[in-house]
């Protein structure tokens, strides 16, 4: 099933070849917003997370990290919107697997088309630039695929929403410009229990193991050691398990309801 | 004939019943300002491998959400639906392996993916083994060879509700549910369709279709169901339905008006049912009245008016229908 969502997403993704290229213009350009223009803001606001501070590679990292955690919470919605949209949710509904195995699989392939996309966009701006980095490559796709999946728990509760309330564009938006909150504004400054949300938000965990990754140049094997890793694994487990077991308790209401087919 | 109670109907499983739905019920429950309502009251029914039962009735009947229940789209708040002899509400895994569903509206399709591509991703969905040589099979056997490459989106009306049952075959169903698939298709498309389904049914897979259009259900159903207001009003096979409804009589139709006093005369030789409609009029006389049939040519020939017709009635499953709804009512 797995095999046959990417088989999909490849599909679509080359189907719409003006769509694809547009999509590329637009990280490229990103990036290039990155490297050269929000390096003066950040200078200039002092701002928080790591990927904001630390030159070029950190502006790029938090670009990517920024848009992979974005897209880890609005996958599912967005998704179950589509199929709502297309007509198509009642065939995944009627097929053998739980929706949330077949919303997960899909988000989880649509992951992998935007990792391919950005390792081309990362190629093509050092390409240009002549800027060099040396990133421990396994280190740096198990932190972000872990970063995605916590993400990715998160989108399912949103996901769920969708499915029993359908119009949940607000709440998505909130969503997102959370991410972006959380990129910009100073964490060491967020009072109380906010602090303790947004340091246990998996965009910021994914962030701090990131750093001592790919700014710090720690080897994988260090942060496996003094157990940045396995804080992030916790805490994708956490996310994820909530999302997984929140989504599969809307798709029951759904099911009583009888709000999976509506459109 | 055997019509329903009114109230619950508890018709147990018949052994080797492809779907077995039995005293089955829904209420939506009451959210966001809306009160809780009734849709399904107590149906049941079954539908053995290689039928065709044609479930019948007005908008709002049911018909819709008693399909979904049996596709595990809904859950039922009582009773029990097998397919296949497995529980759908317990083990919907297992009871969908057994089913296949062409719903209402013409979008079960991924538009933007080739028929093959279609076929390829629903059935890796539906978790079918030798995927490859499945699709060839339905390709030929639905005849889509030629529309492989096409998009679904580019596909006529009738070839895109074709593609449709063949993602619905996919995985060798024993159940078919098909809501209203024939709505859009123009007549040559809907032909061809009831052939398709036809042969379906033969191949040996129980069929439950919905319709509005009876001309399709009195083609393809061997049995019919008639919901009304979330109740099954009637369930039998075709045969026996138009048996106990006949009303056997004669139509005569003429040129012209009937004065009154021509009327009286008539009645009195056991006409009735007198209508105008523009240039033509007509009425019925009962059909253990053929010397009366005689004898009321005599006063219209007299009364110089153009005989246009005489016809014996049949009665046709609208009729039947109509006639059944009007009686809930």
């Amino acid at each position: 099933m797995f095999w046959a969502e990417i088989k999909r997403e490849f599909i679509l993704l080359f189907r719409y070849p003006f769509e694809l290229v547009s999509r590329m213009v637009w990280n490229l350009g990103f990036a290039f917003l990155m490297f050269f223009g929000f390096g003066t803001i950040a200078g200039a606001g002092g701002n928080s997370l790591p990927g904001f501070q630390e030159g070029q590679m950190g502006r790029l990292l938090g670009l990517l990290i920024t848009y992979i955690a974005i897209n880890g919470l609005s996958n599912a919605a967005e998704l179950l919107d589509a199929e709502v949209q297309t007509g198509t949710l009642e065939q995944a509904a009627l097929s053998p697997p739980p929706l949330v195995v077949i919303v997960l699989m899909r988000d989880l392939a649509s992951f992998i088309e935007m990792i391919i996309r950005f390792a081309l966009v990362l190629a093509l701006s050092t390409a240009v630039t002549g800027v060099r980095f040396h990133l421990d490559i396994p280190a740096f796709v198990l932190i972000l695929t872990l970063m995605y999946l916590g993400t990715e728990g998160i989108g399912l509760m949103l996901g769920g929403a969708a499915l029993l309330y359908k119009r949940i564009a607000t709440l998505s938006q909130f969503a997102v410009m959370l991410v972006f909150g959380m990129a910009i504004l100073p964490l060491d400054k967020v009072p109380g229990w906010m602090g303790v949300f947004v340091h246990h938000f998996p965009f910021s965990q994914a962030l701090l193991v990131l750093r001592q990754v790919a700014i710090d140049g720690w080897p994988l094997s260090r942060v496996i050691q003094n157990g940045a890793i396995g804080s992030l694994v916790l805490n994708t487990a956490v996310f994820l398990g909530l999302g997984v077991v929140t989504f599969a308790w809307t798709e029951r209401v759904a099911r009583d309801w009888g709000t999976l087919n509506q459109y | 004939m055997a019509i329903a109670q009114e109230q619950h109907v508890v018709i147990g499983a018949s052994p080797g019943a492809a779907l077995s739905v039995q005293n089955v019920s829904k209420v939506y429950p009451a959210r966001l300002g809306r009160a809780a309502m009734v849709a399904v009251d107590g149906i049941g029914f079954d539908v053995r491998r290689g039928e065709i039962l044609g479930l019948l009735g007005p908008n709002g009947a049911g018909k819709t959400t008693t399909l979904k229940m049996v596709a595990g789209l809904l859950r039922p708040t009582g009773g029990r639906i097998e397919v296949g002899g497995v529980d759908v509400a317990r083990h919907r895994a297992r009871a969908v392996r057994h089913l296949g569903a062409v719903l209402e509206g013409n979008r079960n399709l991924h538009w933007k993916l080739t028929v093959r591509e279609n076929l390829h991703y629903f059935g890796a969905l539906k978790g079918v083994s030798q995927l490859r040589k499945r699709s060839d099979e339905l390709i030929a056997r639905l005849e889509l060879g030629e529309h492989l490459q096409k998009r679904v989106g580019e596909l006529s009306r009738g070839l895109q509700q074709r593609v449709a049952i063949a993602i619905a075959l996919i995985n060798d169903p024993h159940v078919l549910l098909l809501d209203e698939p024939t709505l859009g298709l123009d007549v040559v498309a809907a032909s061809t369709f009831k052939e398709t389904v036809r042969a379906i049914a033969q191949a040996g897979c129980g069929i439950v279709l919905t319709t509005h259009q009876m001309e399709v259900a009195q083609a393809l159903a061997d049995r019919i169901a008639i919901i009304a207001r979330g109740k099954l009003a009637v369930i039998d096979s075709l045969d026996q339905l138009m048996a106990a409804h006949r009303t056997p009589g004669y139509e005569v139709r003429v040129r012209g008006a009937i004065a009154h006093p021509l009327q009286d005369e008539l009645a009195g030789l056991g006409a009735s049912a007198f209508e105008s409609e523009g240039a033509t009029s007509r009425f019925t006389l009962s059909e253990g009245n053929a010397a009366g049939l005689y004898e009321a040519l005599a006063p219209l020939h007299r009364g110089g008016i153009e005989l246009i017709g005489i016809q014996q009635q049949e009665i046709n499953l609208e009729g039947i229908y109509r006639r059944i709804l009007e009686d809930r009512s």
